[in-house]
């Protein structure tokens, strides 16, 4: 191809290219897409509650993502969203770790206080028996 | 690539024990790619990124200690293994601090979301031991209340049963004592009836019956006349079918003569019935002969008629105890 052709073919696809990322914006970036996903994923998972550092981090990892996608940093965009992604991941698996660990928590107390009870009951005098039917009306016919 | 190198090197610590070191240990699936670097020329690379790499082993030479890594985080593990040798390459590569960094960012990460899928197994794992030793007490906490629930109930059964006895008992006894006392008013009744057919009157002193003198005794005598036979047969007849029944035997005179001469008189006259009841069979011990003289009309003494009332011998019978009503 001439060198004249190539720098218009070149030029033609520039312009597509530009015309297209003009036209729809910084062009959509998977990664940033799935982090969004899982951040939300986190937080509705209670996150705030059992993990909120990984949570925290994975929301400022993530602005910082959308930033940099809008200002056409890509690479920089995907590193964050990534980051976003793994930090809310760890999050969401914190948070199902600290669950399953408070729900055996539970099940052990709920355990000891019915041994205690137990205890207690077992060692207490019995309840006072009913008064013997000689002071009462006689009820046998 | 972007060419940092420099004549400098740095020497690549090999660290064949999961323990970190500051210039990074060595995880088992690392160690062939180090080795085969360790006499590369190695870049100057920033402390970032040397820091990154070590937290970065670090974490993933904990995951790899557990020993339940395999079998419960495969995946994850696998996954920090291979972001942790992306990042090693990135840095033997020369790949800019940054891009070292964040690729040791993510090995880390994926090997502490390793770690925390251990964790939750291990709490799954553990709640069902937990359910099975509260599901123990709790059972055995049911069957004691069972037991000492069994124990009330028959404990309150055996009361029940022994109350139920003792009512029926006491029921019994009651109808017993019923019919005694029945049998008691039948007999009184019959012994009325008998007496009543002696011409006995029920009166405030009980059953009395009344012998004019003059049936039984001459004027001023005390010895019985053969009149006084037959009221004197069906007295001791009577009195030997109840055999409980005693007799008063009062004498009474009317107003004539000394009150010493009618006590006495009547006192002669009742002995002399009772002597008439002994020879019939009656027992002395049942017999009170007694005399009363004029003390106790029942008429008036001005009259003929009167007189004749006063002189009389009552017999005054006691109940079939033996006991009698007032005093006559």
């Amino acid at each position: 191809m001439s060198m004249i052709r190539q720098a218009g073919v070149a030029a033609a696809a520039a312009l597509l290219v530009a015309a297209v990322g003009c036209s729809s914006g910084p062009r959509p970036n998977p990664d940033l897409t799935g982090a969004h996903t899982l951040v939300s994923e986190a937080e509705q998972s209670g996150a705030q509650r059992y993990a909120s550092l990984n949570l925290e981090a994975a929301r400022t990892e993530l602005k910082q993502a959308d930033q940099d996608a809008a200002s056409d940093k890509p690479v920089l965009a995907t590193r964050r969203a990534q980051e976003a992604t793994v930090d809310a991941e760890l999050a969401l698996a914190r948070t199902r770790s600290a669950k399953a660990e408070q729900a055996l928590q539970e099940v052990d107390s709920g355990t000891a206080t019915l041994r205690s009870e137990s205890e207690r009951q077992s060692n207490a005098p019995p309840p006072p028996m009913p008064p013997p039917a000689a002071s009462q009306p006689p009820q046998f016919q | 690539m972007r060419n940092t190198d420099n004549a400098d090197t740095k020497a690549i610590v090999v660290n064949t024990t999961p323990h970190v070191r500051r210039y990074g240990g060595v995880s088992q699936c690392t160690l062939p790619v180090l080795a085969a670097l360790l006499l590369a020329a190695c870049a100057t690379t920033s402390p970032e990124s040397e820091s990154a790499l070590a937290q970065a082993q670090s974490a993933v030479n904990t995951l790899e200690a557990d020993p339940l890594a395999a079998q419960t985080a495969g995946k994850s593990l696998q996954d920090a293994r291979d972001a942790l040798a992306a990042a090693i390459k990135a840095q033997q590569d020369h790949r800019p601090p940054d891009e070292v960094v964040h690729l040791a960012y993510l090995a880390r990460r994926r090997a502490e979301i390793g770690e925390a899928i251990i964790a939750e197994t291990r709490a799954h794992d553990q709640m069902q031991q937990a359910q099975a030793r509260r599901d123990q007490v709790l059972m055995a906490a049911r069957e004691r209340d069972a037991a000492m629930a069994r124990q009330q109930a028959s404990s309150a059964e055996a009361q029940a049963a022994a109350a139920q006895s003792q009512a029926a008992a006491a029921q019994s006894q009651a109808a017993a004592a019923r019919d005694q006392v029945s049998a008691a008013n039948d007999e009184a009744a019959a012994a009325r009836a008998q007496l009543a057919d002696l011409q006995a009157k029920q009166t405030e002193r009980g059953m009395v019956l009344t012998l004019g003198s003059n049936v039984l005794f001459d004027t001023g005598s005390d010895t019985l006349k053969p009149g006084a036979d037959e009221a004197l047969n069906r007295v001791a007849q009577f009195l030997q079918s109840q055999p409980g029944v005693k007799l008063r035997i009062e004498g009474h005179t009317d107003s004539r003569g000394s009150d010493s001469y009618n006590e006495a008189l009547s006192q002669r006259r009742a002995q002399a019935v009772a002597s008439a009841l002994m020879a019939r069979g009656v027992d002395a011990s049942r017999l009170q002969p007694v005399g009363r003289g004029m003390e106790v009309p029942v008429a008036t003494n001005d009259t003929a008629e009167g007189r004749q009332q006063n002189r009389r011998v009552e017999l005054i019978f006691s109940n079939l105890q033996g006991q009698f009503a007032g005093v006559g």
